[in-house]
């Protein structure tokens, strides 16, 4: 019951942090939950600050500076939207990250069967995905002399996204196959 | 030349492998053995300076061998050139276009000249039945090839230590065969992990045995180790059934 309550605070917390549009109050909430998140008690705090702080600048990167760069080129400052959607995205991350530290998703979802099923699914493909990763990469450091040069790294990060595209596939495949067998389909 | 002394790792917050202490000779042929999860990949990573580990160290030829050690570009080149890591998975170790480039790829690294790693390459395709594929996509080959290629990737580098991750797992009984031949003509310091009790003989003279908890609890000859039924049980390798009163092997 613990975890649903949780689950369903943290729904109603991202619905109240995506209506704030002042920066403001948005630099307070965040720097609310900077020091709640250090309060905590939970391990890792200042790694779980550190993971928000690179997926917002990721975000922003790939998001809201290409909107903004947009903006000077037709001549508009975005500047405060800018401003906005970084401490949006940095709170609802951090958000996320300290939430699920006291969250178990498994009895949280496991009100419903195909929510479950989903999850189990969705959660062993990326630990899969992950250590596959750290395979890929430390096969390649194994093999690793010198530094590479870059065609030999476009070589290796083409394969790796190669692999995981024919592997979710496959996966995919099986999936589809085991859930027709199980009647999902019929 | 090669030496752990009161090595203990850990992920995340438990320990994977504790207080291990192990020699390696020149020449010597170390099986180790353990069930699932006991830490036999980890401490092959180890050993390939790929992991570190939290508390002891790991001598290579006297030297420790550490993150630092590895960032000097002269050590890294002999030490990455000298000791070898077959995966236990193939297709990580697969990203060349051509089955010839991935077998020319660490000899292109240590800056041959073309003409020379052509030959190279040439006699270890030959060595391991690759002639046929060498323009073809490595990761297209059936899994006991890409095995054998990802084998000649390593040897081509004429190493000193072979450390090669449960070789074994995922191939067919013939091809399990052939790799087994081929690993008994080499002549180097192997160190070959695997939970399959039967191919131990094959594989080496020494047996290092990892216990559930992380522990060696056994370092010694193969036959030593078969003929200790406490042992046995205590590595999880000898068990019971429900229905029948006496432990056995599989």
């Amino acid at each position: 019951m613990k975890d649903k309550l949780f689950l369903l605070a943290y729904l109603i917390f991202v619905v109240f942090l995506s209506s704030l549009s002042s920066a403001k109050v948005l630099l307070i909430v965040s720097l609310i939950l900077v020091l709640a998140t250090a309060a905590l008690p939970i391990k890792k705090k200042l790694n779980t600050i550190k993971r928000a702080t690179y997926v917002c600048l990721l975000f922003n990167f790939l998001v809201s500076l290409p909107y903004f760069l947009a903006g000077l080129w037709l001549g508009q400052d975005r500047s405060e939207y800018l401003l906005m959607m970084t401490l949006r995205s940095f709170s609802l991350t951090l958000t996320t990250f300290t939430f699920f530290k006291f969250i178990n998703l498994f009895k949280a979802l496991d009100f419903s069967k195909n929510l479950s099923f989903l999850l189990v699914i969705v959660s062993s493909h990326l630990l899969t995905y992950v250590s596959l990763i750290r395979e890929f990469r430390e096969a390649l450091k194994s093999r690793t002399m010198r530094k590479l040069d870059r065609r030999t790294r476009l070589n290796f990060y083409e394969r790796v996204l190669t692999f995981f595209f024919e592997r979710s596939m496959h996966t995919s495949e099986d999936l589809y196959q085991a859930m027709k067998s199980r009647g999902f389909h019929d | 030349m090669i030496e752990l002394r009161n090595l203990w790792f850990k992920y995340e917050d438990e320990y994977v492998l504790k207080d291990i202490n192990l020699k390696v000779d020149k020449g010597e042929r170390v099986v180790i053995l353990g069930i699932n999860g006991s830490g036999k990949s980890t401490l092959l990573k180890i050993l390939n300076g790929l992991l570190f580990p939290e508390r002891g160290e790991y001598l290579y030829k006297g030297e420790r061998l550490n993150e630092k050690s590895l960032r000097d570009p002269k050590f890294n080149l002999r030490f990455r050139r000298e000791v070898v890591l077959l995966f236990q998975n193939p297709d990580v170790m697969l990203f060349n276009p051509t089955v010839y480039d991935e077998m020319a790829f660490g000899l292109r690294q240590l800056g041959l000249k073309e003409r020379e790693i052509k030959e190279r390459v040439l006699r270890w395709s030959e060595v391991f039945g690759l002639s046929p594929y060498l323009e073809k996509i490595p990761y297209n080959l059936s899994r006991g090839q890409k095995q054998k290629l990802c084998l000649a990737c390593l040897l081509i580098l004429e190493p000193e230590v072979l450390l090669l991750d449960e070789p074994t797992s995922n191939l067919d009984p013939k091809s399990t065969g052939l790799l087994i031949d081929i690993l008994q003509e080499l002549d180097l310091t192997t160190v070959i992990s695997t939970h399959n009790l039967s191919l131990v003989p094959e594989l080496g003279n020494r047996l290092v045995v990892l216990g559930e908890g992380g522990r060696i609890i056994y370092d010694g000859s193969v036959d030593g180790f078969l003929s200790d039924k406490e042992k046995l049980i205590e590595a999880g390798l000898m068990h019971k059934h429900r229905d029948k009163p006496y432990y056995h092997l599989h």
